[in-house]
């Protein structure tokens, strides 16, 4: 009976640390001042356990992308997707670990919308590398987590339009065309982004969906159908940050207390998005989803498993007090403030996420264009100038932009590397330290 | 500090997830590596591997090599290869198929292909043999290219089905390939040749683990 009281003691307290790595926090924080090489650097020399190795990926990955440092990104997010396939296993020693302290013990696999967020940032890193075909494989994968989930993904705007955009890009007009009018047809979207669904679907001869949205759209902002002399700006924006996870406690009886995360009232502020093309505005579709609306449905499809996994924790914690409190009265007290002070919630997520993604598509006619983007957002104007871009008709020219961080050239002077033309077709180079700017253009043939 | 009873044997319940949690905690595995022969046809899991590669490239192969319309006696056509599309849910380097259908199409001595990828260095070469830097006798003389006479293309796709959530101890997956080779004529734009190889997988795993 004594090796048990060892082995119950030794498991319990390092299995109570309920708090994510502290290097993962640090860049957490770097990267929110605006710092993401820094940021970078301080990840790739974290050190994180197992159970965080998800989060430290994703937020390379998140961070790699806004830093341009397109390869880093594809690399961290394609390892955390293959450790999310690795992890599709229920480990009986984990659970038994978490029964007894709490989820804090068990590897983070991710929100269902975190897992699908993998894949859109994939398909924008994809297709800033000229790498349609990627894009593509991406966008089928995006759709097989959509499907697994679909009443909780569903309103993901963003990453609906962009799997449509990754099909246009490769050449897949008829599954973009499905995916366009899956998003037509779907009876909470808005409408934002019909005129595009409309030239998609002049472009290949489909009518039929094009006349079903000209009755439902109520914009005009922008043309239904690209002239012969035409191109297209495609804008990535990721605007301001998502929303953390909280604590919650209720408690049960004076000694007991169940914790569960939970997404607070968060405010919905959705961010306007101009643009200008040689000092004239210019039309544009815009479409974008607000990630912690996501993540908070996603949180609670789970709150079945969360409340059932709270109980059977309750009711083991109590077996195991009641255990030792039998062999030893002071033993059992022990026990029960060690068992339950790691009673908390888990609360980890991925925080390097922006509170908004958003897809901009600009037609603008060839020549050199001077372009700027401008986001306003919580009573914040961001600008960004992409400087002169050289519109190729019936090309696809792909931007990002991070409001997060502060771009360190004067807007009125192009960034480094955001030439706009690529015409060799190589991939764009990564921005260098410590001329760090958020946005990178490059741009494929439209097929 | 009885908290309540233990009608139900949670005594030996506590024991057995304490012994569990700390068994997981102490188990490692020993990391082994070997050679494996490049002809196994064996696979970790339903998705794409080497051994599909083989299979694909090998069937391939020989259907275009017994074609008689393309590969006609003594001729050895010039063929130019534009690359297999990934239509897949997977990151499948298909130039990988596309190379190894060339190499076993030039190892038969049948046919001819023209190196598309070196184009522009062919190009650059040229001209630096032009521009004074090379003896005029010894430079390559410009206009003997061949013409291409076929393009070599295919595309390869998958459909895959997970089996539903529901009350089981294995989950199930089903993949299936097709890859598809066509030789169309420059010419005439015609398809002169194409024929597909399909493979259908299953795989299962456990749901539940140590």
């Amino acid at each position: 009976m004594k090796l048990f009281k060892l082995i119950l003691l030794l498991l319990a307290i390092p299995l109570s640390g309920c708090a994510t790595s502290s290097a993962l926090q640090q860049a957490r924080v770097e990267f929110a001042a605006g710092a993401p090489v820094q940021a970078l650097s301080t990840l790739e020399n974290a050190d994180v356990s197992e159970r965080d190795a998800l989060l430290l990926l994703l937020d390379k990955g998140a961070v790699a992308f806004s830093a341009g440092q397109y390869e880093l990104a594809k690399d961290a997010l394609l390892a955390a997707n293959d450790l999310i396939e690795e992890w599709d296993q229920i480990r009986i020693g984990e659970q038994s670990a978490t029964l007894i302290t709490s989820e804090w013990a068990k590897r983070y696999r991710g929100e269902y919308s975190e897992q699908l967020w993998i894949h859109s940032y994939l398909m924008m890193t994809f297709l800033m590398q000229n790498n349609v075909e990627s894009a593509a494989v991406e966008a089928r994968r995006a759709l097989q987590r959509m499907e697994e989930h679909q009443s909780t993904l569903a309103t993901d705007w963003f990453t609906r339009a962009l799997i449509g955009l990754s099909f246009e890009a490769a050449g897949a007009h008829d599954s973009a065309q499905v995916e366009y009018r899956k998003l037509a047809n779907d009876a909470h979207y808005d409408g934002r982004w019909n005129h595009v669904i409309q030239r998609h679907s002049k472009s290949i001869g489909r009518d039929p969906i094009a006349k079903t949205l000209t009755t439902r759209t109520n914009l005009q902002s922008t043309t239904t159908q690209l002239g012969n002399d035409e191109g297209e700006l495609i804008v990535f924006l990721q605007t301001g940050q998502i929303d953390k996870k909280l604590a919650d406690n209720l408690a049960v009886d004076i000694d007991l207390h169940i914790a569960f995360p939970f997404y607070g009232n968060y405010r919905v502020s959705q961010p306007t998005y101009t643009v200008t093309a040689n000092n004239q505005y210019v039309p544009v579709d815009e479409i974008d989803t607000h990630l912690v609306d996501v993540s908070s449905r996603a949180l609670s499809a789970r709150g079945k498993t969360i409340a059932a996994k709270q109980i059977a924790r309750i009711a083991a914690k109590k077996a195991v007090v009641d255990v030792a409190s039998g062999e030893d009265d002071i033993l059992g007290s022990v026990l029960q403030l060690i068992l339950f002070a790691t009673e908390q919630a888990d609360t980890r997520s991925w925080e390097t996420l922006p509170g908004w993604l958003g897809l901009l598509r600009i037609p603008l006619p060839e020549g050199k264009q001077d372009v700027s983007v401008t986001v306003r957002h919580r009573g914040r104007t961001h600008q960004l100038h992409l400087g002169e871009i050289d519109i190729r008709a019936n090309r696809m020219h792909f931007a990002t932009f991070n409001t997060n961080i502060p771009t360190q050239f004067p807007l009125s002077t192009p960034s480094n590397g955001l030439t706009g033309s690529n015409p060799g077709g190589a991939q764009p180079k990564p921005i260098p330290s410590p001329t760090v700017s958020s946005a990178s253009t490059t741009y494929i043939n439209l097929p | 500090m009885k908290m309540f009873k233990n009608p139900l044997g949670l005594k030996s319940l506590a024991k057995a997830l304490v012994v569990a949690a700390a068994a997981s905690a102490l188990v490692g595995c020993a990391a082994t590596t070997r050679n494996i022969s490049p002809e196994s046809d064996f696979h970790y899991d339903a998705s794409y591997d080497f051994a599909d590669k083989k299979a694909i490239v090998s069937e391939l192969t020989s259907s275009l090599l017994a074609d008689t319309v393309v590969n006609r006696v003594g001729d050895r056509p010039v063929v130019i290869s534009y690359g297999i599309a990934n239509e897949t849910s997977e990151h499948i380097n298909t130039g990988g198929i596309a190379d190894d259908i060339r190499s076993n199409l030039l190892q038969s001595k049948q046919f001819r292909f023209l190196n598309r990828r070196q184009r522009q260095n062919l190009v650059e070469e040229a001209d630096y043999q032009y521009a004074g830097f090379v003896a005029s006798e010894d430079r390559i003389a410009e206009g003997q290219q061949l013409g291409a006479e076929f393009i070599l293309s295919g595309t390869l796709r998958s459909i895959e089905k997970k089996q539903p959530k529901q009350w089981r101890l294995n989950k199930r997956k089903l993949v299936y390939y097709n890859m598809t080779l066509e030789m169309t004529d420059l010419t005439t734009g015609e398809i002169a040749w194409s024929d597909s190889v399909e493979i259908a997988r299953e795989s299962s795993q456990p749901i539940i683990a140590w």
